[in-house]
């Protein structure tokens, strides 16, 4: 059995409250929020591999923290391979794959390829049906996608 | 609000079930919305991809009206459950009044991929109050066996 | 897995014979379960190795089986890799993942939970036979449930996750979550050169205490390997470590610690 990697470093990004809405527009205050926020993380493991991991819905009002996320883990120049687990997203709207698709193309320009651990359903199921699943090497779980 | 003339069609009260949600038109409620999407297309027996491409749909025609809604008004959704397809339309009343739903959009692709059939509505508005922009859906409740 | 390997060599056509059958090729069926039959042993061995975490076994197999039916269904053997090199992780990835699954459900009954690791086992199978995704009815006539149970499951796993990167660290970690883990003693323990900086203070742990930490660090092993040798149990290696790590990190020289 291989050995499991040891953390090297890990960053957090918590949203304390979603981003507002569109521009021109004050964000409300609502006594009703069904929007918890964006949990994303980066860890950089010893074997080499970098893995940025989000918990929660990616939609127009957490899809910033993501872009944000996917830019951190770009900037991992360091890391012999880019991971993004997915597996703790519940789903994924289009700015979402939007700015999974603009992270590809990112990573494309540096000759990079990101590897994708869709988990569910509501992961798996958007990228197939746009074929942007083929922007990214994808694995059934983190493990094998650490490699 | 000005009615964009929903359900559109003459078949629309034999066997349908409707289901009518309205919110403040704000991003954060819109996960309500989707949760309704997905719990009516499973009732309605839709297979698991059919109902995961629908609660997306719903949830990109959410927010592009949003997107435009006017301040302090309200997202209307409309479903129209039938056997085998579920008809989605919803509506905000536009704060511009050149507001009008893009079509150009990365946004509007990911919709028409995802949906059988969708198209983007308008409804002028008067002196007092802004046009009411829609979009209106179908999708299947799934592909057949093979 | 070669075909000369006493155990399983047999299997290894056969893989090659289903993953070439057309999907909707009458024999499918029958090589599927065959294989799966036949690699089962496999599937509960990966079981048995989590079976110290309050789990029922028999909940283990089942979800390791799936894990198993999904190697199988995805194995390509142009790929080049061995079966088993991809099978394990796929089926050790979905056990992990229902570990991972009930940390969200604690708080949902049991019953749930059961429902969760069976609509998983069905939907994997009916898309096979079926070649497409399956309805709700369809997964509730499989499990012999009604539809309400399948869609009250439905709508719970639409729900909170974690994240596997958890649950893959928490693995042989016992239950630390990512953040205790990366504490910095551990992190900072990887930077520094143990051999000057951490003798004294190595030498003033008590000798049981300074092994696992010499065999975690120096030797490389898994906390699993460790309670083997010492002769322990891996929680209780686990919470060693953890105390250790924070005696130590408590008397590291700051000269030597990195940022």
């Amino acid at each position: 059995m291989v050995e499991p990697p040891a953390i090297r470093s890990l960053r957090t990004g918590d949203l304390a409250a979603p981003a507002g809405p569109s521009l021109g527009k004050k964000p409300e205050a609502l006594v009703l929020d069904s929007h918890p926020p964006l949990q994303t993380s980066i860890a950089r493991l010893t074997g080499g591999a970098a893995v940025l991991a989000v918990v929660g819905e990616i939609d127009t009002l957490t899809a910033p923290p993501l872009e944000q996320a996917l830019r951190e883990l770009l900037d991992d120049t360091g890391a012999d391979v880019l991971v993004i687990d997915l597996t703790g997203v519940t789903f994924l709207a289009s700015s979402g794959l939007a700015a999974l698709i603009q992270g590809a193309h990112r990573a494309a320009d540096r000759n990079v390829t990101l590897r994708l651990v869709p988990g569910s359903r509501a992961v798996r199921r958007p990228l197939e049906v746009t074929g942007s699943d083929q922007l990214f090497d994808m694995y059934e779980d983190v493990h094998s996608a650490v490699g | 609000m000005s009615d964009l003339g929903f359900p559109p069609t003459a078949e629309t009260l034999d066997g349908v079930s409707t289901v009518e949600v309205r919110t403040s038109a704000s991003a954060a409620l819109i996960p309500t919305i989707r949760a309704v999407a997905s719990d009516l297309a499973a009732r309605a027996d839709f297979d698991l991809d059919a109902i995961s491409d629908l609660r997306m749909a719903v949830d990109e025609a959410c927010a592009t009206l949003v997107d435009v809604a006017a301040p302090k008004s309200m997202l209307r959704c409309t479903f129209l459950v039938q056997a085998e397809h579920i008809e989605v339309q919803a509506e905000v009343l536009a704060g511009q009044a050149d507001a009008a739903v893009s079509t150009d959009t990365f946004g509007w692709r990911v919709l028409q991929t995802l949906a059988d059939d969708v198209q983007a509505l308008r409804a002028p508005g008067t002196a007092e109050i802004g046009p009411t922009v829609g979009i209106r859906l179908h999708k299947h409740a799934g592909e057949p066996s093979r | 897995m070669t075909q000369g390997d006493p155990e399983y060599g047999h299997l290894s056509p056969l893989l090659e014979q289903y993953s070439a059958l057309a999907p909707d090729d009458p024999r499918r069926e029958a090589l599927r379960d065959e294989l799966v039959t036949g690699f089962l042993p496999v599937a509960q061995h990966i079981a048995r190795r989590f079976n110290n975490r309050g789990e029922p076994l028999d909940d283990l197999v089942q979800v390791a089986t799936v894990g198993l039916i999904n190697a199988v269904d995805r194995f390509s053997p142009e790929r080049g890799s061995d079966f088993f090199s991809f099978a394990v992780p796929t089926i050790s990835g979905e056990v992990r993942r229902h570990f991972r699954d009930l940390g969200w459900s604690m708080r949902v009954p049991r019953r749930l939970k059961d429902l969760h690791v069976s609509i998983n086992a069905a939907v994997s199978h009916l898309s096979q036979d079926l070649g497409r995704a399956p309805k709700p009815t369809e997964i509730a006539e499989h499990l012999g449930v009604p539809v309400s149970d399948v869609l009250e499951g439905l709508e719970a796993s639409e729900a909170y996750r974690s994240s596997s990167l958890d649950e893959m660290l928490s693995s042989e970690q016992g239950s630390a979550t990512v953040g205790e883990l990366v504490g910095e003693a551990d992190a900072e323990l990887d930077r520094v050169d143990f051999q000057e900086a951490l003798r004294p203070v190595l030498a003033e742990l008590p000798e049981r205490e300074r092994t696992i930490v010499m065999l975690r660090f120096f030797g490389n092993m898994t906390q699993t390997q460790i309670a083997d040798k010492v002769g322990i149990s891996q929680m209780h290696v686990s919470r060693l470590l953890a105390q250790t790590l924070d005696r130590l990190r408590s008397r590291l020289d700051p000269e030597t610690r990195s940022r």
